[in-house]
């Protein structure tokens, strides 16, 4: 940026930021390594690379290739995806308990791929899937948004947010009961706390460039954010184009966290957490706080699915199990600090 | 002969059936089925006229192998009153399903017959002469289970080539011993890798990584291909297991449902596969 960037810095902004995101990937890749490492079948890591690496399909290279990293890559997509979305909805909404989960976007999208998936239109293409999921995500970011545009109260969002995840969680469960396949109604374990066991590259290849370009969306809104955080009328009167920001995290939301739905099942909790333990680390700035939060949700996802495999169980748990652990004491926190503001 | 766990199961058959009649067999002129499996051995044993109604499972070719034997019968859906209306005289019953109007017939006067789920093809002997017996069917019976033997025993002079199989269903369930599937296994020449390598007793369920490293000769699918989508169903399609592609195969799933005298043709089809 040259000198005349009209967007003020603030003097708190640490200039360290951008350490925060290298050492932050780092930790990502240490979670990614133990992720891999992890499993029902011991394996030897280096002698499972090298076969890898070789093209040999061992055993062991097929395991770690096809089974392990797959699921471990998605994790982290996910994950990175929650925490983007997350960072971008707070912003955007200047209200610190937004997040997919918590205002029904996840849940919205999650009927939306059960819909697609359990009546067969998926069968017949596969894009149905994630499309089916950005489908359902935008109808609760859109009524979110709309919401917000009227009345920015922090208990209307969030009274939205429960009256969404009520309604399209009861959705689910009907579609659910009303899918043709017997092992329908089991199945809505995975779409309402999620997991990456057993998925493949098929997935990842499903959801990632939708992910791709919901992230590219919501991460070139980093100055508008800055500039909101002054309030709207600042923000206008610094010459940011708020309806195009507006329209960038709508959609980029939509598509991210559609797309990564309905391919891993709704993941509660990672989209609000993250942003709030980094806020203070970048200096309070909205814009600042978004790539950092990508890699802070995926570092967090990867590490929750690989906590899904240690905890012995009959069956492993589901990742929400484990953010909700985290992350709903979490919430309870912010909703006692952040009291004066619900009034 | 049997064994001594059969005859165990032979005896819980017998008062099952006998107590509430004395001795003495009453007649069993109009018979009536509320279990899909019980449908499958009554169409085999006894002929229209005598085989009243069948449920509407029965004529589902994925999932009964009587389906083209029911032209003419009552569907029912094992509910008490409509079966009261059909007057039975005998009403077969799974003895692990539809309770409620199991007992409610019961409570009216309806003598009914429990067919238990068979792990064997001793079972399946006990419990088809033991319904051909009450039915007053024994020759039909035993014709039925000579058959069942000729072809058991036709396969056992023919040893696969591929040893080591896994049975594969929706999930990764999958099954090991004290199953029918495993006698299954067993008679068609093959080692269960469930019951070997993953040591699975009874049903049970095997992950991806399991299925890779315990790397059977013979993936034995367990679904139908034409099964609605689920994500259960998707287990079975996952890249990791491309590489069996050339050793799987698909039983007839009509043949999976019930165990009965059918269940030998499941041996031939799995002998033949592995060859």
């Amino acid at each position: 940026m040259t000198s005349v960037s009209p967007v003020p810095r603030r003097t708190g902004a640490k200039p360290w930021a951008a350490w925060l995101s290298a050492g932050l990937a780092v930790l990502l890749l240490v979670l990614l390594v133990v992720s891999v490492a992890v499993g029902t079948v011991p394996l030897v890591l280096i002698d499972a690379v090298r076969e890898a690496l070789r093209g040999d399909a061992t055993t062991a290279a097929l395991i770690l290739g096809e089974i392990r990293l797959p699921r471990a890559v998605l994790a982290a997509l996910v994950g990175a995806t929650l925490g983007l979305a997350g960072a971008s909805m707070q912003g955007l909404l200047r209200n610190p308990l937004a997040e997919p989960g918590i205002l029904g976007v996840s849940a919205t999208a999650a009927l939306g791929a059960v819909l697609v998936l359990y009546f067969g239109l998926s069968q017949m293409f596969a894009m149905a899937l994630p499309l089916g999921g950005m489908l359902g995500a935008l109808v609760a970011v859109m009524v979110t948004y709309g919401l917000a545009g009227r009345d920015s109260s922090v208990l209307t969002l969030i009274l939205a947010g429960v009256a969404i995840n009520a309604f399209a969680g009861a959705l689910t469960s009907l579609a659910l009961n009303l899918a043709p396949s017997p092992y329908a109604a089991l199945e809505i374990v995975f779409w309402l706390l999620g997991s990456v066991a057993d998925r493949s590259y098929d997935h990842v290849a499903l959801a990632l460039p939708f992910m791709v370009v919901g992230w590219l969306m919501m991460a070139g809104t980093g100055r508008a954010l800055n500039a909101l955080s002054l309030g709207e009328d600042v923000a206008k009167s610094l010459g940011i184009n708020l309806p195009m920001a507006r329209f960038r995290i709508i959609v980029g939301t939509a598509l991210a966290v559609g797309a990564a739905v309905s391919v891993t099942g709704t993941i509660g909790f990672v989209g609000l957490v993250v942003p709030h333990l980094l806020r203070p680390l970048v200096g309070y700035e909205p814009g600042r706080l978004m790539i950092p939060s990508a890699f802070g949700g995926a570092a967090l996802v990867v590490a929750a699915d690989i906590v899904t495999r240690l905890v012995p169980a009959s069956s492993e748990l589901k990742l929400g199990v484990v953010t909700a652990i985290v992350g709903a004491p979490f919430f309870l926190y912010l909703i006692i600090h952040t009291r004066r503001l619900m009034r | 002969m049997f064994e001594r766990r059969h005859r165990g199961f032979l005896i819980a058959v017998s008062v099952l059936v006998l107590a509430p009649l004395g001795l003495a067999h009453a007649s069993a002129d109009r018979v009536v089925s509320i279990n899909l499996c019980a449908d499958q051995f009554l169409a085999l044993l006894i002929h229209p006229g005598q085989l009243v109604s069948v449920t509407h499972l029965a004529g589902v070719p994925e999932q009964s192998f009587v389906h083209d034997r029911i032209d003419g019968l009552y569907i029912n859906k094992g509910r008490a009153e409509e079966i009261l209306a059909l007057d039975p005289d005998l009403v077969v019953a799974g003895l692990h399903a539809a309770r409620p109007a199991v007992s409610m017939l019961q409570k009216l006067g309806v003598e009914v017959m429990d067919l238990p789920i068979p792990n064997s093809f001793a079972d399946i002997r006990a419990q088809t002469m033991l319904l051909a017996q009450r039915l007053g069917v024994e020759g039909k019976g035993r014709a039925l289970l000579n058959e069942m033997d000729a072809r058991l025993a036709a396969v056992r002079h023919r040893p696969p080539s591929r040893r080591r199989a896994l049975v594969l269903g929706a999930n990764g369930f999958t099954n090991g011993t004290g199953t029918l599937i495993d006698e299954v296994l067993k008679g068609a020449g093959l080692r269960n890798v469930a019951v070997e390598d993953l040591k699975i007793r009874g049903f049970g369920q095997v992950g991806l990584e399991d299925i890779l490293s315990a790397d059977p000769d013979l993936i034995v699918v367990n679904q139908s291909t034409n099964e609605a989508p689920s994500l259960a169903g998707a287990f079975l399609q996952h890249p990791a297991l491309a590489r069996f592609a050339d050793r799987t195969v698909t039983v007839d799933p009509s043949l999976w449902t019930c165990g009965g005298p059918f269940t030998a043709r499941m041996v031939e089809y799995l002998n033949g596969a592995a060859q």
